[in-house]
C-alpha cells in the first residue's frame, strides 16, 4: 500500500466490523438508544424532505407526464368520451325532466276532468314543405289510438288525431288552418267555432248575433257527438280581440291558444270521456298581474339665482 | 489535520445523504433508480486510501441505517459499506490508475455487491425484501442507472475529494 501502515488498516477495519455488529446487536435487543437516533435524524430530515416535495412537485408532475404519456392520453380520450356522454345523459335528462313537468300537468287536467288519456311524445314536428300544421307521436293504432280523438296538452287542447299508424300517429294541430272546433264562451255560455290560421292565434266566430263577447273570455271546447273528435270542457284559449264591424252577421275576434305549440313534447290522447261534463272546471285561472311600481318624484323649484 | 479532512469529508457526505433523501427520493424512477449518496461513497472509496475508505463508508452506512427508509437494524449498512469501501479500495489499488471508466466499474460493481449483501444480510436478519422478480428487477435497474449516471458524476465527485484528501489517484 502507499502509505503503508497495513497492519493499522486492518486494524481499522476490524474495529469497524466489530462496531457494526455491536451496533446490529444493540439494535436486535431493542436499545432505545438507537431507535432515538433514528428517530433524530428523521426530525433533521423531514424539514429538507418537505421543501423538497414543494419545490419538486412540478418537477415530478412534467417527468409523470412524460413517463406516462401514452396512459396519459388514452386517460384523457377516455375521459373526454365520459365528458361526453355525460353532458349527453345531462341533456337528455333536462328533456326529460321537462316532458315529466309537461306530462305531469297534462295528468292534472285530464284528472280533473276525469279523462281517461294515453300519453304520448311528440317524436316529429311535422313537415316544413307543407303548409298544414301537424306533430307526430309515438304510439298508434297498437296503443288504441284512433282518428278524432281529442289530443291534450298541459295547457289545453291540441289537436286531434289525424292519421293513425300501428306505432305513431299524426296530430293535426289546432294551429292548423283547417282545424275547426266548436267552442263555448265560459263567462256567457255562447257557442261559435274557432279555426286555426297557421300561428298560436285563431278566429273565434260567433253563431248567435245577439250576445256580445269581451276580450280575456275563456273559451272551452263543447265536445262532440260521442265524444269524438273533442272531448267536452277542455281549455282552448282566450279572446284576445273583438271586431265590432257593422256588415258582420256575427261577432268575430280573435283568440289566442292556451297551448304552447312550440315546445310541444309530451301530448295526451283522450281515450275514453268523462260520464258527465266537467263544465268550467278545467278553466286554468287568471294570471296574477305583476304589480309595477311606480315612482313619485316631488319636485321643488329651486330659488331663482340672484345676480 | 487529518481530523479536519474527516470532519470536512463527513459533511460534505451529510449533504449528499440530504440531498439524496429530499430531493433524489422525491422522484419514482424505473427500475428503483439510482443512489447519488453511494455513487459517492463507492467514488470516493475507489480513488481514496484504504483508511478513508473505510472511514467513508464507515460514515456513509451509519447515515443509511439511521434513514427512514432503512429497514434493517442499525449497523446492517455500516457493516456493508465498511465491508465493500474496503474492498474497492483494496482492489482498486494498481488497477485504476487514472481510468475513468476503471473507477465506473467499480463504482457499479461495488453497487451491485452492495445490494447483493444487503439481500443475504436481510435474510438473515429477517427483512422482508418482496419477491425474486421485484428484487432482479432492482438489481438490474439500479446497476443501469449507476452505470449512466457514474460518468456523469465522477469529475465532481473525484473533485471534491481532490480538495478535501490527497487523492491517491489523479484523473
Amino acid at each position: 500500500m502507499r502509505y503503508g501502515g497495513e497492519g493499522r488498516t486492518r486494524l481499522l477495519l476490524i474495529i469497524l466490523i466489530v462496531t457494526s455488529l455491536f451496533l446490529i446487536t444493540l439494535d436486535l435487543r431493542g436499545v432505545s438508544v438507537l431507535n432515538g437516533a433514528r428517530q433524530g435524524t428523521q426530525f433533521v430530515l423531514s424539514p429538507f424532505q418537505k421543501a423538497g416535495n414543494v419545490v419538486l412537485t412540478p418537477v415530478k408532475n412534467f417527468f409523470s407526464d412524460v413517463t406516462h404519456l401514452g396512459r396519459t392520453r388514452n386517460q384523457i380520450a377516455q375521459l373526454r368520451a365520459d365528458n361526453s356522454k355525460l353532458k349527453a345523459d345531462l341533456l337528455n335528462r333536462k328533456s326529460a325532466d321537462a316532458q315529466l313537468l309537461q306530462l305531469k300537468k297534462i295528468l292534472d287536467l285530464a284528472g280533473t276532468a276525469g279523462y281517461k288519456v294515453i300519453n304520448a311524445r311528440v317524436i316529429s314536428q311535422g313537415s316544413s314543405e307543407s303548409f298544414s300544421q301537424t306533430v307526430t307521436i309515438d304510439i298508434g293504432s297498437n296503443a288504441g289510438i284512433k282518428p278524432n280523438m281529442t289530443v291534450l296538452s298541459q295547457q289545453g287542447i291540441a289537436g286531434v288525431v289525424k292519421t293513425v299508424y300501428p306505432n305513431s300517429a299524426l296530430v293535426m294541430l289546432a294551429t292548423d288552418p283547417s282545424f275547426r272546433i266548436g267552442v263555448r264562451i265560459a263567462r256567457t255560455q255562447q257557442i261559435g267555432i274557432l279555426a286555426g290560421r297557421g300561428s298560436r292565434s285563431g278566429v273565434l266566430q260567433l253563431l248567435d248575433n245577439l250576445t256580445n263577447v269581451s276580450v280575456g273570455d275563456v273559451l272551452l271546447a263543447r265536445g262532440s257527438v260521442a265524444n269524438q273528435p273533442f272531448v267536452p270542457g277542455v281549455p282552448v284559449g282566450y279572446v284576445t280581440a273583438v271586431d265590432n264591424s257593422a256588415g258582420e252577421i256575427a261577432q268575430t275576434g280573435s283568440v289566442r291558444y292556451y297551448t304552447n305549440f312550440g315546445n310541444l313534447g309530451v301530448v295526451a290522447i283522450v281515450v275514453g270521456a268523462p260520464t258527465s261534463n266537467p263544465g268550467d272546471a278545467l278553466i286554468p285561472p287568471k294570471p296574477k298581474p305583476t304589480p309595477i311600481p311606480t315612482v313619485t318624484v316631488y319636485v321643488t323649484p329651486s330659488p331663482s339665482p340672484t345676480k | 489535520m487529518f481530523t479536519r479532512k474527516i470532519a470536512v469529508g463527513f459533511s460534505l457526505l451529510a449533504a449528499v445523504f440530504i440531498f439524496q433523501e429530499s430531493v433524489m427520493n422525491q422522484f419514482r424512477l424505473p427500475g428503483s433508480g439510482f443512489s447519488v449518496f453511494l455513487i459517492l461513497v463507492f467514488t470516493w472509496s475507489a480513488i481514496s486510501t484504504p483508511e478513508i475508505a473505510l472511514l467513508t463508508g464507515f460514515s456513509a452506512g451509519i447515515l443509511l441505517d439511521l434513514a427512514q427508509g432503512s429497514d434493517g437494524p442499525i449497523g446492517q449498512w455500516t457493516l456493508i459499506l465498511v465491508l465493500v469501501c474496503y474492498g474497492v479500495s483494496y482492489f482498486g489499488e494498481g488497477n485504476i490508475n487514472g481510468n475513468p471508466l476503471g473507477i465506473v466499474f467499480f463504482v457499479v460493481s461495488a453497487n451491485f455487491v452492495a445490494h447483493i449483501l444487503f439481500l443475504a444480510s436481510g435474510a438473515l436478519l429477517g427483512v422482508q425484501v418482496g419477491s425474486l422478480g421485484q428484487v432482479l428487477l432492482t438489481l438490474f435497474g439500479t446497476s443501469v442507472w449507476t452505470l449512466a449516471i457514474t460518468p456523469i458524476l465522477l469529475p465532481v465527485f473525484s473533485k471534491a475529494h481532490e480538495i478535501i484528501f490527497d487523492s491517491r489517484t489523479s484523473l
